[in-house]
């Protein structure tokens, strides 16, 4: 008696295609991260935020 | 052992796959989402660069994915009862309800998460809300106990263009409350409309729609007042800087044409809209779905028209 090993092929195609779809989300949300970055940087947005000490480049500008 | 038991096939339990996932997120709802959280972007004073507007958006749209798996988990009891939505993933049987749950509560923490980081703090709030009105308050709350589910929780489904809105201007305006407006009063007869064709469903699931509870004259008689009361706040956003000719040309052909269908719903009774199968019921219900869009595109090419300096200098701005 031999179990039919086929019957267990299936769910490997499908678990292809998720394993597929999580990969190109992931690709796709770096890439989407590292753009923002970009744009962010690129209109001088500040990228530091207050971290519990005072820092002079993160303190507003003042006009003379 | 005989050979007849070698003949059964191991049952395979069943596994979800990438288009099962992506229907849990209720894509149909999910277009009209990006449209018009793209369309209250676009139209705010001060732009956005396109890749904010991709990445922002995208926020929205997969908020409002996790919402709607959210729903299809708590309602998978009544989805299963009823014709409309016993295909949906979770009644069918393709996704776990566990499955639905963490999708739902993971997709939510990280679109408003990034909106914050890619928006603003308000956008992400207003996001954040969004989804907890549609899952907390509409789905598990009102849904079915009051026959002013719909009404309340419509309000979700209207906030996207404000959502859109506040990412580029981090805040509110009347501009972004009319387009909320117009979503919000577009979502009672839309779904009435529905309702009246669909009662036996809401019947047998126990939810308490309009026509269940009130009957099916007092769902003609809203249907009317609320595609009424629709009109002027669709006509009045034309007279706003996001409007213009475009738009006042084409929400005043299509509320004519939603208020002509609601009338001709309001002139018919039970006997004669089950003598041809919901034959106008049908029609304006998806006539509604067209309504939502041409108005929502009629904005899109006033911002175009805007951005061409193409638009007409002397239409006139009263609000």
């Amino acid at each position: 008696m031999s179990i039919d090993q086929t019957a267990t092929h299936e769910i490997y195609t499908r678990r292809k295609g998720r394993n597929v779809a999580v990969l190109v989300i992931l690709l796709a949300f770096v890439v989407l991260v590292f753009s923002v970055t970009i744009v962010k940087m690129g209109n001088g947005a500040s990228m530091e935020a207050f971290d519990h000490a005072i820092r002079p480049s993160i303190l507003p500008e003042v006009s003379q | 052992m005989t050979d007849i038991a070698m003949d059964v096939k191991p049952t395979m339990p069943a596994e979800a796959q990438v288009k099962d996932y992506f229907a849990l997120m209720k894509p149909r709802v999910m277009s009209l989402v990006v449209l018009t959280a793209a369309i209250g972007m676009f139209a705010a004073p001060g732009g956005v660069h396109p890749v904010i507007a991709i990445a922002t958006i995208l926020c929205i749209a997969v908020g409002a994915g996790a919402s709607g798996a959210l729903n299809m988990w708590w309602d998978a009891d009544i989805d299963a009862v009823m014709k409309r939505t016993a295909t949906r993933p979770l009644p069918a049987g393709k996704v776990e309800p566990g499955e639905a749950l963490s999708i739902g509560v993971a997709l939510s923490i990280i679109s408003v998460l990034l909106l914050s980081i890619f928006g603003n703090i308000f956008a992400a709030a207003f996001l954040a809300f969004t989804i907890f009105f549609y899952v907390v308050v509409y789905s598990m709350w009102l849904k079915r106990s009051t026959p002013q589910n719909i009404v309340i929780g419509g309000a979700a489904g209207a906030f996207p263009p404000m959502i859109g809105w506040a990412v580029v201007t981090g805040g509110i305006s009347l501009e972004s409350v009319l387009m909320f407006a117009l979503i919000f009063l577009w979502t009672p007869p839309h779904f009435w409309a529905l309702a009246i064709f669909r009662n036996e469903d809401y019947v047998k699931a126990g939810v308490p729609m309009l026509p269940v509870v009130a009957g099916d004259r007092a769902t003609r008689n809203q249907i009317l007042i609320y595609t009424l009361l629709l009109f002027p706040v669709a006509l009045v956003l034309a007279f706003t800087p996001v409007g213009g000719p475009v738009y006042f040309a084409v929400a005043l052909a299509y509320n004519a044409r939603f208020v002509w269908g609601a009338w001709a719903i309001w002139k018919r009774d039970e006997a004669s809209a089950t003598a041809d199968k919901f034959k106008t019921e049908l029609r304006v219900f998806l006539e509604s779905i067209g309504y939502l869009f041409a108005l929502f595109i009629a904005l899109g090419i006033e911002i175009i028209l805007r951005a061409l300096d193409l638009s007409w200098s002397g239409w006139p701005v009263l609000f």
